[in-house]
């Protein structure tokens, strides 16, 4: 069986010699969500619209379940798009939108009239038929454009961003409600993003892109805890990231030194030879704190530090630390009860944290 | 008197000016001539009076509907004919021309012909169309007419051309303006929903560019149909237009109150368009944000 989107050595350069999308290789199985992640200018929406056929690769070739599609233009591709800012057509009311691409699918009028109905209701938009866009809000604007887009029941829904136009609480739900509208209809979703929020809520699988290339392509779960590269690593969630010198392995572990910091890690099939010099990261929320280094629960490394900055986030606290050395390291700190935040370190305070050699991920050294 | 007296005073002054102008050589104008229409023309002058004869006569005389069918077929045909090349046109520059600096360009190419004298534009064509002219040369040179001949001038197919050639750029300005605001996801959005350049163009382009179909549409039919030089220089004995009749009922007829009758029913018709075509452009026109 196929894949149902194939992209082969993707290539798009665009004119004045910007290379926007570079040797793209990506196969996604019928059904999966995959979100296309990466900041502004990284290829993703590039690659976006070449699957849909509004941008023609310079090289490569696209295949649609098996079907060579490179050069079909965007009308002759079963493939329906939601746009960044919905594209709505504003001479029609919502329901002659949504109709608008069954038109052309050599239906009875009542049929298409009932696929129209049923569609918005599914988007729970049933009473606004009438009505035309400009009357709607924006969260319904973004419902009636997903209605049009899998009104024809596309082999690939393609959504542009649909949610950077909404406020934050209501985006919140659409993720969710996107969410769960894929698993309802079982159709393979492709989305672009620069949240990474987004993309690890609702994604079967993520691919990071950065400078026109695929950076990593894994489930969300994989690149959170995983990431491939510090860039990865920092642009999705926080990372500390110290420069470590490799020292002797013991049973797994690696122990890693910096200027009077010692830890331990264990290095996942990521080289790390003696005296090698790498880049360890450390997110803020795996470091613990205790009370002194004599307390650290078994197996785990010890660092000391003082704090330079208590931040309140609300669900939790950031501590601004300096460690032993001089090298500035985040801890995240749950506060699960009312007055966890009175139990804080202050400011200067000397503190012990704990990290397990399990959460300290390896990368090479720029350096090096 | 303090600072801010007098320079409440300034601007007050200041304001004052563009209104008694508008008042004196503007508004007072319109009521003349409508006060005028109601008179009586009693030879050799005429006199006050509160009548509807001059009305009467516009009605009851046939040449008179005659000539006003006969201004709305011109200024009609004109607007038709304004339309059909600057639709293409502008569509052309929006769509098709990549090149900002080019389309600048040519879109400057189509509105600069509006700062030469409006009288030398129209008598360009009676160069190009007379017998003497370039056409009757080239047909002749390339063997097509064995000499040169005047079907090209003075009749309504020179005005329609000159008309055409004069007031297209009030055509284009608004067309392309309505194009250009079209958003181009709207286009891709259509295309991604299976409809091919052509649907495409008649579900999404032409609705959307009606407002300024319309605004051209108007301005071009009203500008054509008040025209008085097209019809003198090009327009030949069965070219008389309703602005001619009025300058002739002001001149030679010396018949002021019909004249001013004449102007008023033009005045009237005028702003049924504008009026109609305003409404069209706000209940028709649609909200892009």
């Amino acid at each position: 069986m196929p894949h149902i989107v194939e992209l082969d050595h993707v290539t798009k350069s665009f004119p004045g010699g910007v290379l926007a999308v570079n040797d793209v290789n990506l196969a996604i199985e019928e059904g999966e969500f995959v979100t296309l992640l990466g900041p502004s200018g990284c290829g993703k929406t590039t690659t976006l619209r070449m699957i849909g056929g509004f941008d023609l690769p310079t090289s490569g070739t696209i295949r649609l379940a098996g079907e060579d599609v490179t050069h079909l233009p965007p009308y002759q591709r079963q493939v329906n798009m939601v746009f960044q800012d919905y594209a709505l057509f504003p001479h029609m009311t919502v329901g002659r939108n949504v109709a608008y691409g069954l038109e052309r699918m050599k239906l009875p009028k009542d049929e298409i009239d009932k696929i129209v109905r049923s569609t918005l209701q599914q988007v729970e938009l049933g009473n606004v038929i009438d009505r035309k866009p400009h009357q709607l809000s924006g969260g319904q604007r973004q419902r009636v454009a997903l209605a049009r887009a899998i009104a024809r029941k596309p082999k690939v829904l393609l959504l542009d961003e649909p949610l950077s136009a909404l406020d934050a609480n209501l985006r919140e739900q659409m993720q969710v409600e996107l969410k769960h509208l894929h698993e309802r209809l079982g159709l393979t979703f492709v989305l672009v993003t620069h949240n990474q929020t987004e993309a690890l809520v609702m994604s079967d699988r993520v691919v990071v892109m950065e400078g026109g290339r695929i950076a990593q392509i894994g489930t969300p779960d994989d690149i959170y805890e995983r990431p491939a590269s510090p860039y990865i690593a920092n642009f999705i969630g926080t990372s500390n990231l110290l420069e470590v010198t490799v020292g002797a392995e013991n049973g797994g572990l690696v122990d890693l030194t910096r200027d009077g910091v010692s830890f331990r890690a264990r290095p996942q099939g990521r080289t790390a030879n003696v005296g090698q010099k790498l880049l360890a990261g450390i997110r803020p929320e795996k470091a613990i704190l205790i009370s002194s280094p004599s307390e650290a629960p078994a197996g785990m490394s010890v660092l000391s530090g003082n704090v330079r900055e208590v931040l309140f986030h609300g669900s939790n606290a950031r501590l601004r630390i300096e460690l032993a050395g001089g090298a500035p390291f985040l801890v995240d700190l749950p506060l699960s009860t009312a007055n966890a935040r009175h139990g804080l370190p202050k400011t200067d305070a000397t503190i012990a944290i704990a990290v397990h050699p399990d959460n300290v991920t390896l990368f090479p050294s720029s350096h090096s | 008197m303090s600072a801010g007296a007098r320079g409440s005073r300034l601007t007050n002054l200041i304001l004052a000016a563009p209104i008694v102008w508008t008042l004196v050589f503007l508004f007072l104008p319109y009521v003349i001539i409508f006060t005028y229409s109601f008179w009586l023309k009693k030879y050799p002058t005429f006199e006050p009076a509160f009548q509807l004869g001059n009305y009467g006569q516009i009605i009851s005389d046939p040449q008179y509907l005659q000539v006003l069918l006969r201004t709305g077929k011109i200024a009609g045909l004109t607007t038709l004919l304004a339309l059909l090349l600057a639709f293409p046109f502008a569509y052309f520059l929006v769509f098709k021309v990549r090149s900002l600096r080019l389309r600048t360009f040519l879109y400057m190419a189509v509105i600069a012909p509006l700062w030469v004298s409006y009288l030398l534009r129209a008598y360009t064509w009676k160069t190009i169309l007379g017998s003497e002219g370039i056409l009757n040369s080239f047909l002749t040179s390339i063997g097509l007419l064995s000499g040169p001949t005047d079907i090209f001038l003075y009749n309504h197919f020179s005005m329609v051309v000159t008309l055409t050639y004069i007031f297209i750029p009030f055509m284009v300005m608004p067309i392309y303006t309505s194009l250009e605001k079209i958003p181009r996801n709207l286009i891709e959005a259509s295309k991604d929903l299976g409809i091919g350049p052509l649907g495409t163009f008649f579900k999404v382009i032409w609705p959307l560019s009606l407002p300024g179909v319309i605004a051209g549409g108007a301005f071009t039919f009203c500008l054509s149909a008040g025209d008085f030089v097209a019809p003198t220089l090009v327009g030949g004995p069965d070219g008389v237009l309703i602005a001619n009749v009025i300058a002739s009922q002001y001149g030679a007829a010396l018949n002021w109150p019909l004249g001013s009758a004449l102007g008023v029913v033009m005045l009237v018709l005028v702003l049924l368009i504008i009026e109609f075509a305003d409404r069209f452009e706000r209940t028709g026109s649609v909200n892009l944000g």
